[in-house]
């Protein structure tokens, strides 16, 4: 029920399926209901697509995943080596008129569903390069710890 | 293991011939080409209407929705009484025409219909808002008939 699960893979579109695998299996193994596996299946599969079309520009870089418990948030760490990019500064107001409330303009929709999947999403850049993407589902593993009593 | 998406068509017929493509799999960043090629390939052979059938697919990404309101802009951008009729009426110009479907025209498309969207794909387009962007249907002969 415990320990860090981690993947070290090519953050490449081809490796979207078996991203998703992994957070499945890892959450999953962590005590995660069906509703947090999918919504962080999403959030990572946005986070990576993000991380290979701009981050590595189309070039082949590797990312690394850890999925972990901290109490009882369930959490999902990106890393990568491409340059610094915080994903939180993308939602600046765009130019242009405003679409209708409640949709967000097209341009950052995977940014948008991250935000709306997780808890908390945090940057931050890693010393000698690179990025850290901290996703957090807040009290995801509560009814878990009840039932370890 | 790379995502996989299996699309299918049918043909239906309402008021107005209708194309359904059905779409069973993964909709992500990789596989949002495919349902892009696809989509163009039917409207290129004159299909002016289309359902997308989204009971089977098991992941939904913001790539996928993107593509379905790009499918949905060309369709309208056939209909010269659409919503982006008056841009091609005051041009013909082609950077017109991408300039017209990048803008974000919000207008809920005529020529696109969504069926029965599976548990994964309705969550997202609710996330994102696009529930009340496209119409979405039950019942497939009702979705054919409402064009």
């Amino acid at each position: 029920m415990s320990g860090t699960h981690f993947l070290s893979i090519a953050a490449v579109l081809d490796n979207l399926s078996e991203i998703r695998h992994f957070i499945a299996e890892s959450t999953r193994s962590l005590g995660a209901s069906p509703s947090t596996i999918s919504d962080l299946q999403v959030a990572v599969d946005e986070a990576v697509t993000n991380v290979s079309i701009h981050g590595y520009g189309g070039n082949v870089g590797h990312i690394e995943l850890e999925v972990d418990r901290e109490g009882e948030d369930l959490v999902v760490r990106l890393r990568d080596k491409a340059p610094p990019f915080d994903p939180a500064k993308v939602l600046a107001p765009k130019a242009g008129p405003d679409p209708p409330r409640g949709r967000p303009p097209l341009g950052v929709l995977g940014v948008y569903l991250i935000k709306e999947m997780v808890d908390e999403m945090r940057h931050r850049s890693i010393d000698g390069g690179g990025n850290e993407l901290i996703l957090v589902k807040r009290e995801a593993l509560l009814s878990r710890k009840a039932d370890a009593g | 293991m790379t995502s996989k998406l299996d699309i299918s068509l049918s043909e239906k017929r309402g008021q107005v011939p209708v194309t359904v493509l059905h779409l069973a799999g993964e909709l992500d960043a990789k596989t949002q080409k495919d349902l892009e090629a696809r989509a163009d390939a039917v409207i290129a052979e004159g299909a002016k209407d289309l359902i997308l059938d989204l009971s089977g697919v098991t992941y939904l990404g913001s790539g996928g929705v993107r593509i379905m309101h790009a499918i949905a802009s060309r369709l309208e951008m056939t209909d010269d009484e659409g919503i982006y009729g008056e841009f091609v009426r005051q041009s013909e110009d082609l950077s017109k025409k991408l300039q017209a479907e990048e803008s974000e025209v919000w207008a809920r498309p005529a020529h696109l219909k969504l069926f029965r969207p599976s548990a994964a794909a309705s969550k997202v387009l609710q996330a994102l808002g696009f529930d009340r962007y496209f119409p979405i249907y039950d019942d497939l002969d009702e979705a054919v008939m409402s064009f």
